[in-house]
């Protein structure tokens, strides 16, 4: 157990979500201490570090990286290996933005390294207020057994507004495809909200464009303990960079249906989806994020309380690791399509 | 046959003008986007693409050399400092890179007349206008130099089938959530055929290059707009209407007009504004500092308004724009009974061509 009050974070990846989400909240997080930034490109890390006023780092041997108590790698999933491995040798604590990994061993092997509270996935959209209050709903069974679960997630593709991008790279495939960049986030939610610890992954569809997945449709049927006994919850999911989707989430119930935008903001309803003017706003008293600034000041909060007290957080890599296993299971090319 | 390259073509109003103008026998299509996963949907809707960045000159010969019209729908991101770089070098090597006969067509915004909200006697201009402002001045410089014709057409808000605001609006009409003001006001709208409709027209010569406010034609309020797409999406229509609001004498007006002036001095917006307008100017890393600043501010609010709700939109109150119309050959109604893009959810025989050759050699400019 940690019993340091102030913690100190060494950030490995200057790009885009540490720029516009990880730095301007840990800025504003108390008893954190950014220690240093690094990038393999240094003039990258230069600029953001600079930016905010901390300390940049070069190093070509990664074992010289400063020591932190903790570190948050936000680099492409394939590129994270060495640093998990010296992170845990040196026993620090990591967050690992999303996807945490791209299969199931691969993601227990790391957890194994690391103590519960000292491994995190960067699923931040579990704090969403809706996604909070539609979890309470499911576990408390407050309109009966859950059927099913309606995820669509994504529109037509904008462009990076860069010229470059990291999910340009054709040769690694499958990680720089919908699935795993948007879809694991939407996936998440699914599980998270449901509390399923297992699945039977029955039919996907993936439309590629070369060795790259730009939309991914399956059934999926869940099993947990918030379902009837002997009946699995049945989970329809999309996710598309191709055309636009409902962008919601629907909790399918024997009498009502309950659904949610995906947004930080959205409000959660009950009723009838076709009719969403006769739907029941639900509101909750309890605390979650509705921007996305709140979502990762509430992922980190979580996640550092957890080291100081040596418990595991709710976005442990551990509680992730069913996430991996479905999007690992829904990338493999031996289901039918639905 | 004439060759149209659409720069942006993977933006929100480019791609949708592939799609209306890939079914033009009129033209030949090329859509420039700077990277491939952009470009997914366009391809994925049988739209064959060119890839590279128009900023870098030699990337800009091999995408335009061989194009009769360019349209720029470049939308360049980034700190202001590197959005007006990048917007300079693309506008120029628009001109310099294309055929000598080539004709430019330029996408500027409604933004350039200032702040929309009505009862605003200075309308100010935020650093977004301001940038697109410059960039009209660059087209007019370049076009000077170049002696090429060049068309700068400020769009309205673009409506259209794959547009947000006709999404949001189709969306409010389907929850029963419409409400409209008492004052039926203009909406500066343009839907996206009656901008394919200008493209078509400035290509064969129909139109005199200059500054135009490309909008619907005749203008449509916003319960037109609302009507419309109801009526697309075959929804019955019931809007509430807002309250007018009583007319105020002029010393409370006056009053009214003074306190504003004094709220807006101690939230500093114009400090603001004149930072971001200086910043432009400035090097990079103090960009990145007074970017970083700024998240790191926005952050904090955020943080602390954890239970705060949302305000709602007002664009239905801003005011009417425009002085200079294109001169429309079609009303718009007419174009968008031949020009309906059809929403694109399925995989076409025609999914995921090979890219379009490079511009050859022989076409260069330089």
């Amino acid at each position: 157990m940690r019993t340091k009050t102030s913690l100190s974070i060494g950030i490995v990846g200057a790009g885009a979500i540490t720029r516009k989400s990880h730095l301007p909240v840990l800025m504003n997080t108390p008893d954190v201490k950014i220690a240093w930034i690094y990038d393999q490109r240094p003039e990258t890390a230069d600029v953001l570090a600079n930016a905010y006023g901390v300390r940049s780092v070069h190093s070509t041997d990664l074992e010289q990286l400063p020591a932190c108590d903790v570190s948050l790698v936000a680099i492409p999933v394939e590129a994270r290996g060495e640093y998990l491995r010296i992170f845990a040798a040196r026993g620090a604590a990591v967050l690992c933005e999303k996807p945490f990994s791209m299969g199931a061993s691969e993601h227990s092997s790391w957890v194994a390294k690391f103590a519960p509270c000292m491994l995190g996935a960067g699923y931040m959209r579990r704090f969403f207020r809706s996604a909070l209050l539609m979890r309470r709903i499911v576990r408390e069974g407050m309109f009966g057994p859950l059927h099913g679960i309606d995820v669509s997630e994504g529109n037509r593709s904008k462009g990076s507004g860069a010229d470059s991008s990291f999910l340009d790279d054709p040769v690694l495939g499958a990680s720089r495809g919908v699935l795993a960049d948007l879809g694991s986030h939407s996936i998440d939610l699914a599980l998270f909200v449901c509390g399923a610890d297992a699945f039977e992954a029955h039919s996907s569809t993936r439309i590629m464009d070369g060795t790259v997945d730009r939309k991914v449709t399956a059934k999926i049927q869940l099993y947990g303990t918030a379902q009837e006994p002997g009946r699995p919850t049945e989970l329809n999911y999309c996710v598309s960079w191709l055309d636009r989707q409902d962008n919601m989430i629907k909790l399918r119930f024997p009498h009502t249906t309950v659904w949610s935008g995906l947004g930080p903001a959205a409000e959660v309803y009950v009723g009838d989806p076709e009719h969403p003017r006769d739907a029941v706003s639900l509101s909750s008293e309890a605390i979650g994020a509705t921007t996305y600034n709140q979502a990762f000041f509430l992922e980190w909060k979580h996640f550092l309380e957890g080291i100081r007290a040596g418990q595991e957080s709710l976005i442990s890599a551990r509680s992730a690791l069913l996430t991996t296993s479905l999007v690992e299971a829904l990338l493999s090319a031996d289901l039918r399509p639905p | 046959m004439t060759k149209v390259a659409i720069i942006g073509a993977n933006g929100q109003v480019g791609a949708e003008l592939c799609l209306l103008l890939g079914k033009s026998s009129e033209l030949e299509l090329v859509a420039v986007c700077r990277n491939r996963s952009g470009s997914a949907f366009l391809r994925w809707q049988g739209i064959a693409c060119r890839h590279g960045r128009v900023a870098d000159p030699t990337d800009a010969l091999r995408l335009l050399g061989d194009c009769d019209v360019i349209v720029n729908s470049a939308l360049a991101t980034g700190t202001p400092s590197e959005i007006r770089r990048t917007e300079e070098r693309i506008i120029h090597n628009i001109f310099a890179c294309s055929k000598p006969s080539a004709t430019i067509i330029h996408f500027s915004t409604q933004s350039v007349y200032g702040d929309p909200r009505p009862n605003r006697r200075v309308r100010r201009r935020n650093s977004y206008a301001r940038a697109k402002l410059a960039s009209e001045r660059h087209v007019r410089a370049e076009q000077k130099t170049s002696k090429k014709p060049a068309y700068i057409l400020r769009l309205g808000h673009v409506c259209g089938t794959m547009q947000e605001i006709s999404h949001s609006i189709r969306e409010s009409i389907r929850e029963g959530t419409v409400v409209l003001p008492a004052k039926d006001c203009s909406s500066n709208t343009v839907y996206t055929a009656s901008v394919a409709g200008a493209i078509l027209q400035i290509m064969r010569g129909a139109a005199q290059p200059g500054t135009y406010d490309l909008m619907n034609a005749p203008l449509w309020t916003w319960r037109e707009v609302f009507e419309y797409e109801a009526h697309r999406c075959q929804m019955a229509f019931a809007p509430l209407i807002a309250a007018q609001a009583p007319e105020r004498s002029l010393r409370v007006a006056g009053a009214a007009s003074i306190a504003r002036l004094g709220a807006s001095l101690v939230t500093s917006r114009p400090l603001v504004e004149f930072a971001a307008k200086a910043f432009a100017h400035v090097p990079n890393t103090l960009n990145n500092r007074a970017v970083a600043w700024w998240n790191a501010n926005r952050a904090r609010r955020e943080i602390a308004a954890l239970s705060r709700r949302q305000r709602p939109p007002e664009h239905l109150s801003w005011r009417t724009n425009g002085s200079n119309f294109f001169p429309a050959d079609h009303p718009t109604r007419s174009l968008l009974d031949m020009w309906q893009a059809p929403p694109a959810t399925q995989t076409t025989a025609n999914s995921w061509p090979e890219d379009l050759p490079d511009a050859g050699a022989k076409n260069s400019a330089l």
